[in-house]
Protein backbone atom coordinates (compact mmCIF):
# COMPACT_ATOMS: atom_id res chain seq x y z
CA UNK A 1 0.00 0.00 0.00
CA UNK A 2 1.39 3.54 -0.60
CA UNK A 3 0.32 6.80 0.50
CA UNK A 4 -2.14 7.64 -1.88
CA UNK A 5 -4.08 4.39 -0.98
CA UNK A 6 -3.51 4.68 2.93
CA UNK A 7 -5.30 8.10 2.39
CA UNK A 8 -8.26 6.85 0.79
CA UNK A 9 -8.84 3.98 3.03
CA UNK A 10 -8.87 6.52 6.30
CA UNK A 11 -11.34 8.34 4.28
CA UNK A 12 -13.33 5.67 3.71
CA UNK A 13 -12.86 4.46 7.18
CA UNK A 14 -14.14 8.38 8.65
CA UNK A 15 -17.15 8.07 6.45
CA UNK A 16 -18.09 4.81 7.30
CA UNK A 17 -17.65 5.60 10.72
CA UNK A 18 -15.25 2.46 11.38
CA UNK A 19 -12.26 2.19 13.68
CA UNK A 20 -9.86 -0.88 12.19
CA UNK A 21 -7.37 -0.36 9.61
CA UNK A 22 -6.85 -3.63 7.01
CA UNK A 23 -3.93 -5.28 7.76
CA UNK A 24 -1.82 -3.59 4.45
CA UNK A 25 -2.79 0.05 6.11
CA UNK A 26 -1.09 -1.25 9.63
CA UNK A 27 1.44 -2.62 7.64
CA UNK A 28 1.94 0.74 6.04
CA UNK A 29 1.35 2.95 9.30
CA UNK A 30 4.64 1.31 10.76
CA UNK A 31 6.42 2.17 7.73
CA UNK A 32 5.80 5.80 6.80
CA UNK A 33 5.94 8.33 9.22
CA UNK A 34 3.68 10.84 7.38
CA UNK A 35 0.92 8.22 7.65
CA UNK A 36 1.45 7.30 10.92
CA UNK A 37 1.07 10.62 11.87
CA UNK A 38 -2.48 11.15 9.62
CA UNK A 39 -3.42 7.93 11.83
CA UNK A 40 -2.65 9.03 14.94
CA UNK A 41 -4.47 12.33 14.31
CA UNK A 42 -7.26 10.09 13.85
CA UNK A 43 -6.99 8.77 16.87
CA UNK A 44 -6.92 11.87 18.70
CA UNK A 45 -9.83 12.72 16.42
CA UNK A 46 -11.63 9.92 17.79
CA UNK A 47 -10.97 9.74 21.59
CA UNK A 48 -11.94 13.98 22.03
CA UNK A 49 -15.14 12.91 20.38
CA UNK A 50 -15.79 9.95 22.65
CA UNK A 51 -14.93 12.69 25.76
CA UNK A 52 -17.99 14.82 24.24
CA UNK A 53 -20.45 14.01 27.26
CA UNK A 54 -24.05 14.62 26.11
CA UNK A 55 -25.37 18.58 26.62
CA UNK A 56 -27.91 18.60 29.32
CA UNK A 57 -31.07 20.41 28.15
CA UNK A 58 -32.19 23.88 29.98
CA UNK A 59 -34.93 22.90 31.75
CA UNK A 60 -36.81 25.72 30.37
CA UNK A 61 -36.05 24.93 26.98
CA UNK A 62 -39.45 23.24 26.15
CA UNK A 63 -41.65 25.61 28.05
CA UNK A 64 -39.42 28.92 25.88
CA UNK A 65 -40.41 27.20 22.72
CA UNK A 66 -44.13 26.60 23.60
CA UNK A 67 -44.78 30.48 25.41
CA UNK A 68 -43.00 31.72 22.04
CA UNK A 69 -45.74 29.58 19.77
CA UNK A 70 -48.56 31.02 22.40
CA UNK A 71 -47.59 34.08 21.43
CA UNK A 72 -46.37 34.55 18.29
CA UNK A 73 -49.09 31.96 16.78
CA UNK A 74 -52.54 32.28 16.48
CA UNK A 75 -53.85 28.79 16.00
CA UNK A 76 -52.41 27.76 18.60
CA UNK A 77 -52.52 30.81 20.99
CA UNK A 78 -56.19 30.50 21.34
CA UNK A 79 -56.36 26.76 22.39
CA UNK A 80 -53.60 28.00 24.86
CA UNK A 81 -55.09 30.73 25.90
CA UNK A 82 -58.25 28.52 26.45
CA UNK A 83 -56.76 25.94 28.48
CA UNK A 84 -55.11 28.69 30.65
CA UNK A 85 -58.60 30.59 31.23
CA UNK A 86 -59.99 27.23 32.24
CA UNK A 87 -57.29 26.49 34.34
CA UNK A 88 -57.56 29.91 36.09
CA UNK A 89 -61.18 29.29 36.34
CA UNK A 90 -60.68 25.45 38.17
CA UNK A 91 -57.82 26.49 40.46
CA UNK A 92 -60.31 30.16 42.01
CA UNK A 93 -63.55 27.44 41.85
CA UNK A 94 -61.04 24.87 43.71
CA UNK A 95 -59.61 27.69 46.22
CA UNK A 96 -63.19 29.20 46.92
CA UNK A 97 -64.06 25.83 48.14
CA UNK A 98 -61.46 25.00 49.99
CA UNK A 99 -61.46 28.35 52.09
CA UNK A 100 -65.28 27.63 52.41
CA UNK A 101 -64.10 23.90 53.91
CA UNK A 102 -61.73 25.60 56.29
CA UNK A 103 -64.09 28.15 57.48
CA UNK A 104 -67.18 25.63 58.56
CA UNK A 105 -64.64 23.82 60.09
CA UNK A 106 -62.64 26.18 62.25
CA UNK A 107 -66.12 27.82 63.57
CA UNK A 108 -67.88 24.37 63.65
CA UNK A 109 -66.32 23.86 67.73
CA UNK A 110 -66.43 27.33 68.99
CA UNK A 111 -67.99 29.76 66.32
CA UNK A 112 -67.47 33.22 69.04
CA UNK A 113 -63.86 32.40 69.76
CA UNK A 114 -62.13 30.77 66.94
CA UNK A 115 -59.26 32.53 66.50
CA UNK A 116 -57.83 31.68 69.92
CA UNK A 117 -59.26 28.00 69.80
CA UNK A 118 -57.07 27.33 66.48
CA UNK A 119 -54.40 29.16 67.84
CA UNK A 120 -54.55 26.75 71.02
CA UNK A 121 -54.78 23.64 69.15
CA UNK A 122 -51.83 24.59 66.76
CA UNK A 123 -49.63 24.88 69.66
CA UNK A 124 -50.74 21.58 70.97
CA UNK A 125 -50.31 20.07 67.57
CA UNK A 126 -53.90 18.53 68.24
CA UNK A 127 -55.65 17.52 64.53
CA UNK A 128 -58.77 20.11 63.56
CA UNK A 129 -62.11 18.89 64.72
CA UNK A 130 -63.66 16.20 61.60
CA UNK A 131 -67.63 17.58 61.35
CA UNK A 132 -69.97 14.75 61.80
CA UNK A 133 -73.44 16.48 60.82
CA UNK A 134 -75.30 15.64 57.51
CA UNK A 135 -74.40 17.46 54.48
CA UNK A 136 -76.88 19.82 54.62
CA UNK A 137 -76.22 21.01 58.36
CA UNK A 138 -72.87 20.85 57.91
CA UNK A 139 -73.69 23.47 54.61
CA UNK A 140 -75.52 25.53 56.34
CA UNK A 141 -73.01 26.00 59.33
CA UNK A 142 -70.55 26.43 56.96
CA UNK A 143 -72.58 29.41 55.33
CA UNK A 144 -73.45 30.61 59.24
CA UNK A 145 -69.59 30.97 59.69
CA UNK A 146 -68.97 32.58 56.70
CA UNK A 147 -71.35 35.53 57.57
CA UNK A 148 -69.65 35.29 60.89
CA UNK A 149 -66.55 36.13 60.10
CA UNK A 150 -67.66 38.94 57.46
CA UNK A 151 -69.49 40.16 60.49
CA UNK A 152 -65.83 40.46 62.72
CA UNK A 153 -63.76 41.37 59.74
CA UNK A 154 -66.38 44.55 58.97
CA UNK A 155 -66.53 45.29 62.76
CA UNK A 156 -63.43 45.10 63.41
CA UNK A 157 -62.42 47.18 60.18
CA UNK A 158 -64.72 49.86 61.17
CA UNK A 159 -63.17 50.08 64.81
CA UNK A 160 -59.10 50.14 63.16
CA UNK A 161 -60.56 52.72 60.30
CA UNK A 162 -61.87 55.19 63.49
CA UNK A 163 -59.36 54.88 65.17
CA UNK A 164 -56.65 55.31 62.64
CA UNK A 165 -58.32 58.35 61.71
CA UNK A 166 -58.62 60.09 64.93
CA UNK A 167 -54.52 59.30 65.35
CA UNK A 168 -54.14 61.38 61.76
CA UNK A 169 -56.38 64.07 63.27
CA UNK A 170 -54.78 64.43 66.49
CA UNK A 171 -51.30 64.30 64.38
CA UNK A 172 -52.59 66.74 61.97
CA UNK A 173 -53.88 69.44 64.37
CA UNK A 174 -50.46 68.56 66.63
CA UNK A 175 -48.46 69.91 63.31
CA UNK A 176 -48.50 74.32 63.05
CA UNK A 177 -50.33 74.85 59.51
CA UNK A 178 -51.12 72.32 58.34
CA UNK A 179 -51.31 72.48 54.26
CA UNK A 180 -54.60 72.08 53.08
CA UNK A 181 -53.96 69.05 50.50
CA UNK A 182 -56.53 66.23 48.51
CA UNK A 183 -55.96 64.33 51.18
CA UNK A 184 -56.59 66.74 53.79
CA UNK A 185 -59.62 67.14 52.25
CA UNK A 186 -60.86 63.97 51.43
CA UNK A 187 -60.08 62.70 55.28
CA UNK A 188 -60.38 65.43 57.58
CA UNK A 189 -62.52 67.46 56.42
CA UNK A 190 -63.42 69.26 59.40
CA UNK A 191 -60.07 70.64 59.56
CA UNK A 192 -59.24 71.69 55.61
CA UNK A 193 -62.27 73.52 55.78
CA UNK A 194 -61.33 75.54 59.07
CA UNK A 195 -60.02 78.60 58.88
CA UNK A 196 -55.60 78.44 59.32
CA UNK A 197 -54.61 78.79 62.37
CA UNK A 198 -52.39 81.39 63.87
CA UNK A 199 -48.43 81.28 63.23
CA UNK A 200 -46.81 80.27 65.90
CA UNK A 201 -43.51 80.94 67.05
CA UNK A 202 -41.18 78.39 67.40
CA UNK A 203 -41.11 77.87 71.15
CA UNK A 204 -44.98 77.30 70.59
CA UNK A 205 -44.60 74.64 68.27
CA UNK A 206 -45.13 70.68 69.31
CA UNK A 207 -41.67 69.44 70.68
CA UNK A 208 -39.69 66.96 68.10
CA UNK A 209 -40.58 64.28 71.15
CA UNK A 210 -44.91 65.30 71.19
CA UNK A 211 -44.56 64.81 67.44
CA UNK A 212 -42.72 61.36 67.74
CA UNK A 213 -44.84 60.00 70.35
CA UNK A 214 -48.19 60.89 68.11
CA UNK A 215 -46.64 59.12 65.04
CA UNK A 216 -45.83 56.38 66.92
CA UNK A 217 -49.36 56.23 67.18
CA UNK A 218 -50.05 55.94 64.40
CA UNK A 219 -47.92 53.39 63.77
CA UNK A 220 -49.09 51.35 66.41
CA UNK A 221 -52.40 51.39 64.76
CA UNK A 222 -51.44 50.42 61.29
CA UNK A 223 -49.70 47.50 62.80
CA UNK A 224 -52.38 46.39 64.79
CA UNK A 225 -54.37 46.38 61.87
CA UNK A 226 -52.05 44.30 60.11
CA UNK A 227 -51.94 41.73 62.95
CA UNK A 228 -55.23 41.12 63.14
CA UNK A 229 -55.30 40.97 59.04
CA UNK A 230 -53.14 38.41 59.76
CA UNK A 231 -55.10 36.48 62.12
CA UNK A 232 -58.28 36.58 61.31
CA UNK A 233 -57.75 35.43 57.56
CA UNK A 234 -58.65 31.45 57.45
CA UNK A 235 -55.90 29.25 56.59
CA UNK A 236 -57.37 28.65 53.33
CA UNK A 237 -56.40 31.84 51.70
CA UNK A 238 -53.18 32.38 51.12
CA UNK A 239 -51.64 35.15 53.60
CA UNK A 240 -48.84 37.88 52.58
CA UNK B 1 -45.35 7.66 17.14
CA UNK B 2 -43.66 8.59 13.64
CA UNK B 3 -42.66 11.68 12.50
CA UNK B 4 -45.61 11.81 9.99
CA UNK B 5 -48.38 11.48 12.95
CA UNK B 6 -46.29 13.73 15.85
CA UNK B 7 -46.30 16.83 12.69
CA UNK B 8 -50.16 15.90 12.25
CA UNK B 9 -50.35 16.22 15.55
CA UNK B 10 -49.04 19.68 15.45
CA UNK B 11 -50.70 21.11 12.89
CA UNK B 12 -53.88 20.76 14.53
CA UNK B 13 -52.63 22.15 17.30
CA UNK B 14 -52.69 19.55 19.99
CA UNK B 15 -51.02 20.98 22.55
CA UNK B 16 -49.59 17.51 23.71
CA UNK B 17 -48.31 16.66 20.04
CA UNK B 18 -46.15 20.32 20.86
CA UNK B 19 -44.71 19.40 23.59
CA UNK B 20 -43.59 15.74 22.70
CA UNK B 21 -42.34 17.25 19.10
CA UNK B 22 -39.83 19.70 20.92
CA UNK B 23 -39.19 17.44 23.89
CA UNK B 24 -38.36 15.02 21.52
CA UNK B 25 -36.11 17.25 19.35
CA UNK B 26 -35.19 20.23 21.55
CA UNK B 27 -31.57 17.49 22.55
CA UNK B 28 -30.51 17.36 18.97
CA UNK B 29 -31.41 21.24 18.34
CA UNK B 30 -29.53 22.30 21.62
CA UNK B 31 -26.50 20.48 21.27
CA UNK B 32 -25.56 21.63 17.97
CA UNK B 33 -26.19 25.19 18.96
CA UNK B 34 -23.82 24.70 21.77
CA UNK B 35 -21.33 23.44 20.05
CA UNK B 36 -21.93 26.25 17.09
CA UNK B 37 -21.56 28.77 19.28
CA UNK B 38 -20.14 27.77 21.87
CA UNK B 39 -22.40 29.91 24.73
CA UNK B 40 -24.92 28.58 26.62
CA UNK B 41 -27.34 31.38 26.68
CA UNK B 42 -26.76 32.01 23.10
CA UNK B 43 -27.67 28.44 22.27
CA UNK B 44 -30.74 28.41 24.26
CA UNK B 45 -31.44 31.25 22.70
CA UNK B 46 -31.25 30.40 19.32
CA UNK B 47 -32.37 26.58 19.96
CA UNK B 48 -35.90 28.17 21.11
CA UNK B 49 -36.06 30.35 18.33
CA UNK B 50 -35.31 27.41 15.79
CA UNK B 51 -37.40 24.99 17.21
CA UNK B 52 -40.62 27.66 17.10
CA UNK B 53 -39.86 28.34 13.55
CA UNK B 54 -39.37 24.55 12.71
CA UNK B 55 -43.09 24.28 14.68
CA UNK B 56 -44.52 27.69 12.50
CA UNK B 57 -42.97 26.19 9.35
CA UNK B 58 -43.97 22.47 9.91
CA UNK B 59 -46.30 22.60 6.86
CA UNK B 60 -43.69 22.96 4.75
CA UNK B 61 -41.99 19.76 5.62
CA UNK B 62 -41.61 17.54 2.67
CA UNK B 63 -43.31 14.12 4.69
CA UNK B 64 -41.18 11.85 2.53
CA UNK B 65 -38.14 13.14 4.05
CA UNK B 66 -36.79 12.65 7.62
CA UNK B 67 -37.78 15.04 9.94
CA UNK B 68 -34.75 15.71 12.14
CA UNK B 69 -32.38 16.61 9.01
CA UNK B 70 -35.44 19.46 8.34
CA UNK B 71 -35.12 20.57 11.62
CA UNK B 72 -31.16 20.65 12.01
CA UNK B 73 -31.34 22.69 8.72
CA UNK B 74 -33.43 25.57 10.17
CA UNK B 75 -31.09 25.23 13.56
CA UNK B 76 -28.10 25.80 11.15
CA UNK B 77 -29.12 28.59 9.78
CA UNK B 78 -30.21 30.12 12.99
CA UNK B 79 -26.87 29.73 14.07
CA UNK B 80 -25.44 31.10 10.74
CA UNK B 81 -27.58 34.26 11.24
CA UNK B 82 -26.82 34.64 14.83
CA UNK B 83 -23.12 34.65 14.43
CA UNK B 84 -23.43 37.46 11.46
CA UNK B 85 -25.32 39.38 13.69
CA UNK B 86 -22.67 38.98 16.56
CA UNK B 87 -19.83 39.64 13.56
CA UNK B 88 -21.57 43.19 12.65
CA UNK B 89 -21.70 43.88 16.20
CA UNK B 90 -18.05 42.96 16.13
CA UNK B 91 -17.99 40.69 19.40
CA UNK B 92 -15.87 37.54 18.09
CA UNK B 93 -16.82 33.98 19.47
CA UNK B 94 -13.07 34.26 20.87
CA UNK B 95 -14.10 37.08 23.13
CA UNK B 96 -17.21 35.38 24.05
CA UNK B 97 -15.95 31.82 25.15
CA UNK B 98 -13.37 32.89 26.66
CA UNK B 99 -10.56 31.25 25.96
CA UNK B 100 -7.83 30.26 27.95
CA UNK B 101 -4.69 31.94 27.55
CA UNK B 102 -1.79 29.73 25.74
CA UNK B 103 0.10 29.90 28.76
CA UNK B 104 -2.56 28.33 30.69
CA UNK B 105 -1.76 24.89 32.20
CA UNK B 106 -3.24 22.05 29.75
CA UNK B 107 -4.16 19.90 33.08
CA UNK B 108 -6.97 22.76 33.31
CA UNK B 109 -8.94 21.53 30.34
CA UNK B 110 -9.90 17.99 29.59
CA UNK B 111 -9.96 16.59 26.13
CA UNK B 112 -13.88 17.51 25.35
CA UNK B 113 -12.84 21.01 25.76
CA UNK B 114 -10.14 21.15 24.43
CA UNK B 115 -12.39 19.88 20.90
CA UNK B 116 -14.76 22.69 21.89
CA UNK B 117 -11.63 25.77 21.55
CA UNK B 118 -10.48 24.38 18.42
CA UNK B 119 -14.09 23.82 16.76
CA UNK B 120 -14.31 27.85 17.71
CA UNK B 121 -11.41 28.54 15.48
CA UNK B 122 -12.67 26.62 12.07
CA UNK B 123 -14.14 28.33 9.38
CA UNK B 124 -18.12 28.09 10.02
CA UNK B 125 -18.76 25.89 7.04
CA UNK B 126 -16.38 23.48 8.42
CA UNK B 127 -17.46 23.41 11.86
CA UNK B 128 -20.91 22.90 10.49
CA UNK B 129 -19.99 19.94 8.44
CA UNK B 130 -18.24 18.31 11.15
CA UNK B 131 -20.92 18.87 13.60
CA UNK B 132 -23.75 17.68 11.72
CA UNK B 133 -21.48 14.28 10.73
CA UNK B 134 -20.07 13.27 14.00
CA UNK B 135 -22.06 14.83 16.99
CA UNK B 136 -25.38 14.62 14.76
CA UNK B 137 -24.19 11.49 13.07
CA UNK B 138 -26.12 12.29 10.02
CA UNK B 139 -24.96 11.01 6.51
CA UNK B 140 -22.96 12.64 4.15
CA UNK B 141 -26.09 12.76 2.11
CA UNK B 142 -28.04 14.42 4.00
CA UNK B 143 -24.87 16.75 5.39
CA UNK B 144 -25.18 17.73 1.95
CA UNK B 145 -29.14 18.62 1.84
CA UNK B 146 -28.67 20.33 5.05
CA UNK B 147 -25.87 22.72 3.61
CA UNK B 148 -27.35 23.10 0.11
CA UNK B 149 -23.96 21.59 -1.40
CA UNK B 150 -22.85 18.88 -3.21
CA UNK B 151 -21.60 16.05 -1.98
CA UNK B 152 -18.01 15.80 -2.96
CA UNK B 153 -17.72 19.49 -1.61
CA UNK B 154 -19.19 17.92 2.03
CA UNK B 155 -16.58 15.11 1.83
CA UNK B 156 -13.80 18.06 1.31
CA UNK B 157 -15.03 20.57 3.97
CA UNK B 158 -15.10 16.94 6.40
CA UNK B 159 -11.61 16.25 5.22
CA UNK B 160 -10.09 19.55 5.98
CA UNK B 161 -12.42 20.63 9.44
CA UNK B 162 -10.83 17.54 11.02
CA UNK B 163 -7.21 18.05 9.80
CA UNK B 164 -7.36 21.47 10.89
CA UNK B 165 -8.69 20.49 14.72
CA UNK B 166 -6.02 17.78 14.83
CA UNK B 167 -3.57 20.60 13.78
CA UNK B 168 -4.88 23.20 16.63
CA UNK B 169 -4.62 20.07 19.46
CA UNK B 170 -1.54 19.13 18.60
CA UNK B 171 -0.67 22.73 18.70
CA UNK B 172 -1.97 23.33 22.31
CA UNK B 173 0.02 19.80 23.49
CA UNK B 174 -2.40 17.20 22.69
CA UNK B 175 -0.87 14.43 21.09
CA UNK B 176 -0.87 11.05 20.63
CA UNK B 177 1.31 8.24 21.45
CA UNK B 178 1.64 5.00 19.31
CA UNK B 179 0.14 2.71 21.12
CA UNK B 180 -3.06 4.92 20.78
CA UNK B 181 -2.63 6.17 24.13
CA UNK B 182 -3.09 9.50 24.87
CA UNK B 183 -1.50 11.90 26.69
CA UNK B 184 -0.36 15.60 27.28
CA UNK B 185 3.73 17.01 26.49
Amino acid sequence: MNCSEFSEELQQLVESRGDSPSTAATTHINECSTCRQQWHDHLLLAAALRAWIPIANPPSLVDGVLNQLQSTTPGISVSARADSRRWTAVAMVAACLIALIAVGIIHQSTPDDHNVAQNDRRKQNQPEPVPTDSGSDRTIAVASSVVAVLEDLRTEYQEIAEETRASARDFAVAIPSTPVTPWTELLLPDIASADPPPVQSPASAPSQGAVSVISRSIGSQIGEAMDFLWVAVPDGVPKG
Amino acid sequence: MDDRELVERCLRGDRDGLRTFVEQFQGWVFALCFRQLGHRQDAEDVAQESLARAVRHLAQWDGIRPLKPWILTIAVNRCRTHLSRKNTRARTIDSEIDLPAPTTPLAKFDLAEELQLALQQLREEYRTCFLLFHQQELSLQEVAQIMQCPDGTIKTWLHRARRELADLLRARGVVTEEGHELFRV
